[in-house]
């Protein structure tokens, strides 16, 4: 092994998309810390922990983790979200990504067919839009999919293209409010977070930090 | 622009999707001839009328998909995954 | 009138109006070729002028005759203006705004002394198809041809200092969209609105009616009731000063959306928004075209004159804005909308001094011009001349069936109501219903509306049994005249010119629009198409009927660019270490969506730190695939040219990807992490190609085997160390991976620690040719990382350094970049890669084609020295033989800094790719320098010793 010659600054992660607000650390992750008044809100989620299972479309997997594809459904402190055929993305808590993957691993294991897991916490990044019926606008700005409370009722989940990037889209009301998180690569966070800014500015859309209900 | 009706997806602009042009078998490279084998890479039938061609759901659930499209009137009749539905 | 234009008192405005649209509360200024007028809210540019004294708003197209008020609507083809830096703006639809500054176009030097007009005696010359004729030879003189044709033009000024504006872009999913709002359309709405389904109504004008709007009492009545329908219902969006431009496969319809300067909200935005036009591009459940009739012109001699307009215009202009279009009239009518033109203006004091009846044998000879070209007297077919400022026409109408072509449909000409209607080959999802459907009362059209929205909303189909039909009431045909006049007002196209072109042989109307273009201009045919063809059928001898129509194209109104470009929306990808390389001066590179350092200033330095002591660069756009799965080492036999069978955990190979045709594809290289699972790096362009290629390979040929591919490429941000000291460096931040070269040979894989980072990929690899690692840390620490590994290396003279560098190091190691040195052609074995083809693999992609390419003999990649060492040829420089002969190129050159001379890599000839021989490469200047074709393509340390360090 070789020998420490200098003094490790203990480790920050950071999300794709630059804090609003300014900076703070918050176990171990960079946050934002601007608060909004604003009704039409998008807050950067990407800290939370992303795992991606895949497995036979009809197989074993789907029936333990019990939401099809298309759908998303809170399960404990989880978000488990079909995205594709055979795929699923299980959202969590800050810093579980590893432990949910190993979890998950185990669970899913001998289900038949190949079955995967792999933390995508840090190859993705996450974002929440909540708000009025704006936020349906907002979208439609953005994505040739009807997104309307009749087509896309809450616990919903699809992939298009958003700003013609591949994102996932999901309803997932948070205290009655519409919102909808978005999931895409992370090299491009930046770019669709500021894409939904630029579409809600007639809107009023204000970028915030995350709070509690938000996750 | 067409919709194509994705089997997993549910109908959706054909602009998520990659044309991936008339479907075809690729011949055993074991015994094909040169020409068989250029046939495969370079010649298209393109008739009017019903084909059955592939799409690749590029922005969507990223499934090969035999799709079976008219070319004079763009109706798309049937649209399942690539193989094994 | 001059004094009275220059004091902006509006001499021609009427005393308050039943229906107008005015708000004579809010008085506004602007300007018109520079002096100030005064207008109400709610005029549109041409209301506003006209009822200023002003007659003239532009000069025909080629024959430079003045031009007045025609339609009073967005298609009157001469009232196109240029408003402040916007050219072509419909002045008598565009509502006018405090300040606008508006001026005439196509007119040199000005409005009323036109250099040009004096085309009016040589039109001989401008006839049909004047300009294949008179501008074909010689051809050297095109330059001068396009000059003088230049200058005659139709169009604008457009400023390269215009801001830039922003437009908009949505997307609707209505299950009906109603094109038109007047009352058939929003009848249409409601009833589908009832039914359920949620309507997207569009109206071309500010405010939703047609011609109710102008209409009588009963008619406003009627109004009333019919918009607050639809105001009352929710689940009616309206979008007026909108159109819907075209209606494409499977209902997929466009609306071009404009801002609205009265009226904020209306669904456009709240007040102040930025946005001046949204294309609303709406999926439509179903479709029902109601866009009323457009009245068309009458063609006779004078037709065009300042003082000749349209039943409508008239009657749009004293009911809508309030402004009294003559002093003296006569009216030519034919139906019921010349009666009620007549009423109109008799009401409002203007002295009709003559109403011609067209159902009683009445007709127009001639407008006579007086002033300035307007109309000053008119002769009648009995011979009598009457004095007169005004000539009112009523003759008939026209079908806008644009969007039924569009949707496949043929419409068909129908004598008895001398217009043509839908031809019923409509697809279910279409719907036709109002004026362009038949005729009836108001009640009768709104009832058929009704009906029609109901089907609409509940899916029948416009085929189905239930489907309603209108009847058609007769009308006499009336086209053109007894005398030559004007059918295209847009292009300055006469009857004459048409009855030439058809002796010339062009006597099939699709034939006749292209060689005397018209219907091609502004007003697309919607006022002049039915006249044009009206005038061939009699030139041959045909029917109406049997002379056909032309088709009708999207879009159905002219879009700006800005519109069709919409936001920009074009990702952009960045590594987690873009905040440094911005703080530090970096150049920005965009490669694909990439945004890439490339250098930081001094690439040169850059490359000697690396040959010297360690740099990095951030390498994170490099495509990086997870593979997992038992089938994985088959995968990789089959896509990669070379073997991968044998691949032991921890080792790290090279591979080249071919196509189906033998050409090279991609390189990278793949490693061996654990048991059945993979880590593969594609290039930066060719991540997405390749993925989709390993699934085309999944899902279609191979579906039985077990693998799951997952993108991983901004999972991991990626740093290459490189340099004689970059092994200390790392060894300073991992602490759980032996670094030694024999615990960690070249061509390994670790898994290890840096910096406190778990679960990073340690690789032995590299292409500057120094000792270097390529490290893969979780991306949410690359900057962390990064900044760590330029901390701890301080006193090592770590830095950073770009992809020049990375591309001089590459260059001087001759390893060959895809796309760069290799193009859509290039062959394995052409790239000199025949030692890593394995044909004795039962298959891989492109096998076949390898298996043939042995034998040929291509050009071959070589490493390349220009003689004298200054010379840099560009890159793509040709390399030649004789005078002409072209035998090969230079893909790559630089100066390398190492040895201080030029380097190449380039494609030659098979005969001339053997060591020694020395070359011909033409630069851009056509100098011609010799440079020698070298042993290796490597040309600093070809044996790599310093790489395996």
């Amino acid at each position: 092994m070789a020998e420490s010659a200098v003094t490790v600054i203990p480790p920050v992660a950071r999300s794709p998309i630059a804090p609003v607000g300014g900076a703070t650390v918050v176990d171990g992750w960079e946050r934002a810390t601007r608060a909004t008044l604003a009704v039409l809100r998008l807050c950067d989620l990407s800290f939370l922990a992303k795992v991606q299972v895949r497995a036979p479309r009809q197989g074993g997997v789907g029936e333990l983790l019990g939401v099809p594809m298309g759908r998303a459904a809170r399960q404990g402190g989880r978000l488990v979200v079909g995205a594709g055929p055979g795929e699923w993305l299980v959202l969590g808590p800050q810093g579980q990504g590893e432990s949910i993957a190993a979890e998950l691993g185990d669970r899913v294991a001998g289900t038949g067919g190949l079955v995967s897991v792999v933390d995508l916490t840090h190859g993705r990044a996450l974002m929440r839009l909540t708000g009025d019926a704006a936020v349906t606008g907002v979208l439609s700005k953005l994505c040739a999919v009807n997104l309307s409370d009749k087509a896309a009722p809450d616990g919903t989940a699809l992939r298009s293209s958003v700003a013609s990037l591949v994102t996932d889209v999901v309803r997932d009301d948070r205290d009655g409010q519409r919102s909808f998180l978005l999931h895409c690569e992370r090299s491009s966070g930046q770019y669709l977070f500021d894409a939904l800014l630029d579409a809600g500015a007639d809107h009023g859309i204000e970028a915030c930090a995350a709070d509690e209900r938000d996750w | 622009m067409i919709r194509i009706p994705c089997p997993f997806c549910g109908p959706r602009n054909s602009n998520e999707f990659a044309y991936k042009g008339e479907s075809k078998r690729r011949p055993d490279p074991a015994t094909a001839t040169a020409e068989e084998w250029r046939a495969y890479l370079y010649d298209h039938d393109n008739p009017e009328g019903w084909v059955r061609e592939g799409w690749y759901h590029r922005a969507g659930c990223r499934r090969y998909l035999k799709v079976e499209r008219h070319t004079l009137t763009n109706e798309v009749r049937s649209a399942e995954p690539a193989v094994g539905a | 009138m001059t004094a009275t234009m220059k004091s902006g008192v509006a001499t021609r405005r009427l005393p308050p109006q039943e229906g107008e649209v005015i708000d004579r509360g809010a008085a506004l200024t602007f300007s018109w070729a520079g002096h100030s007028h005064r207008a109400y809210r709610g005029d549109t540019i041409v209301s506003a002028l006209l009822a200023a004294g002003v007659t003239v708003f532009s000069r025909g197209f080629k024959y430079h005759r003045p031009r007045g008020v025609l339609s009073a609507s967005s298609l009157d083809p001469g009232c196109l203006l240029q408003v402040g830096d916007e050219p072509n703006v419909r002045g008598a639809h565009r509502r006018v705004e405090p300040g606008m500054e508006v001026h005439p176009q196509n007119v040199w030097p000005s409005l009323r002394y036109d250099v040009k007009s004096a085309n009016q005696l040589v039109g001989r010359f401008l006839g049909a198809g004047f300009y294949y004729k008179t501008f074909m030879k010689p051809e050297r003189l095109w330059p001068a041809y396009e000059q003088v044709l230049k200058r005659f033009a139709t169009g604008g000024r457009v400023s390269a200092h215009s801001p830039h504006g922003y437009y908009d872009k949505r997307y609707a999913h209505p299950d009906v969209l109603v094109a038109g709002g007047g009352p058939a359309g929003m009848a249409a709405a409601v009833a589908a609105a009832d039914a359920g389904a949620g309507v997207l109504l569009v109206e071309e004008e500010y405010e939703l009616g047609g011609h109710l709007r102008w209409g009588d009492a009963t008619e406003r009545v009627a109004l009333a009731e019919l918009r607050a329908a639809v105001g009352a219902h929710p689940g009616i969006e309206v979008l007026t000063n909108s159109v819907v431009t075209g209606r494409y496969d499977d209902n997929w319809v466009a609306v071009l959306q404009r801002r609205h300067p009265d009226v904020t909200g209306g669904g456009f935005g709240p007040a102040g928004s930025r946005v001046q036009e949204r294309l609303v591009k709406a999926r439509a459940g179903a479709l029902v075209v109601a866009p009323g009739l457009v009245e068309r012109p009458y063609v006779f001699d004078g037709n065009d004159r300042p003082g000749v307009m349209l039943s409508t215009a008239a009657r749009r202009l004293v009911n809508l804005w309030a402004v009294k279009p003559g002093d003296r009239a006569v009216v030519f009518t034919a139906n019921a909308a010349g009666d009620a033109a007549v009423t109109d203006l008799q009401r409002v004091g203007v002295d009709v001094a003559r109403v011609v009846d067209a159902r009683r044998g009445g007709d127009v000879v001639s407008a006579i011009g007086g002033r300035n070209g307007a109309v000053a007297a008119v002769e009648l077919a009995d011979g009598t001349k009457v004095d007169c400022d005004l000539l009112v026409t009523a003759v008939g109408w026209t079908a806008p069936t644009s969007l039924l072509n569009m949707s496949g449909d043929k419409p068909l000409y129908e004598p008895r109501a001398a217009r043509f209607l839908p031809g019923g080959r409509l697809p279910d999802t279409v719907y036709v219903t109002g004026g362009i459907a038949g005729d009836g009362s108001l009640d009768e059209l709104v009832a058929h509306a009704r009906a029609i929205g109901a089907a609409a909303a509940a899916g029948e189909g416009s085929r189905a049994a239930g489907a309603p039909t209108l009847g058609v009431d007769a009308h006499p045909a009336l086209f053109k005249g007894r005398t030559h006049g004007m059918v295209d007002f847009s292009e300055d196209i006469s009857s004459k010119d048409l009855v030439a072109a058809a002796k010339e042989g062009y006597d099939s109307i699709e034939l006749m629009k292209r060689y005397t273009t018209v219907t091609m201009g502004p007003s697309q045919g919607k006022l002049e198409t039915v006249n044009a063809v009206a005038v061939l059928s009699e030139a041959t001898g045909r029917t109406i009927g049997e002379t056909g129509t032309t088709v009708w194209r999207p879009p159905y109104t002219p879009i700006s660019l800005g519109a069709h470009g919409g936001r920009i929306l074009e990702p952009v990808r960045y590594s987690p270490m873009q905040p440094w390389h911005e703080a530090h001066g970096a150049r920005p590179l965009i490669a694909g969506q990439w945004i890439r350092p490339d250098h930081y200033g001094n690439p040169e330095a850059e490359v000697r730190n690396v040959r010297h002591a360690v740099g990095i660069i951030d390498v994170t756009p490099l495509g990086k695939l997870d593979l997992r799965g038992p089938d994985v080492p088959k995968l990789l036999n089959l896509l990669y040219v070379n073997k991968w069978s044998k691949l032991a955990i921890g080792g790290v190979r090279y591979g080249v990807m071919c196509a189906e045709d033998g050409v090279v594809m991609d390189d990278g290289v793949t490693g061996h992490l654990d048991e059945d699972h993979y880590f593969m790096s594609t290039t930066t362009s060719g991540a997405a190609t390749v993925w989709e290629w390993m699934e085309n390979w999944l899902q279609t040929e191979r579906p039985d085997w077990q693998v799951h591919v997952t993108p991983v490429s901004t999972a991991f941000a990626s740093v290459n160390i490189a340099g004689p000291r970059s092994r200390e460096l790392l060894g300073r931040l991992c602490t759980d991976v032996e670094l030694g070269g024999e615990d960690f040979p070249y061509m390994n894989v670790r898994k290890g620690t840096i910096a406190g980072v778990p679960g990073c990929y340690m690789w032995r690899i590299g292409f500057t040719g120094e000792l270097s690692y390529e490290i893969h840390v979780p991306a949410s620490y690359g900057l962390h990382v990064w900044e760590s590994l330029l901390r701890a290396g301080e006193d090592l003279g770590v830095d950073a350094f770009g992809v020049e560098a990375q591309r001089v190091m590459r260059l001087e190691k001759g390893h060959f970049i895809v796309s760069q040195d290799t193009d859509g052609l290039t062959k394995a074995s052409g790239a000199g890669l025949d030692w890593l083809v394995k044909l004795d693999k039962d298959d891989f992609a492109g096998k076949p084609e390898l298996v043939w390419q042995q034998g040929e003999r291509y050009q071959r990649l070589v490493g390349l020295q220009p003689v004298d060492p200054s010379v840099v040829p560009p890159e793509s420089s040709l390399i030649v033989r004789g005078e002409s002969d072209i035998v090969g190129r230079i893909t790559s050159s630089r100066r390398s800094p190492t040895l201080g001379r030029a380097i190449c890599l380039g494609f030659v000839a098979p005969e001339l790719a053997s060591a020694g021989t020395t070359v011909t490469v033409l630069l851009p200047d056509k100098r011609r320098i010799p440079a020698r074709v070298m042993e290796h393509h490597a040309h600093f340390d070809p044996e790599g010793v310093r790489l395996r360090g």
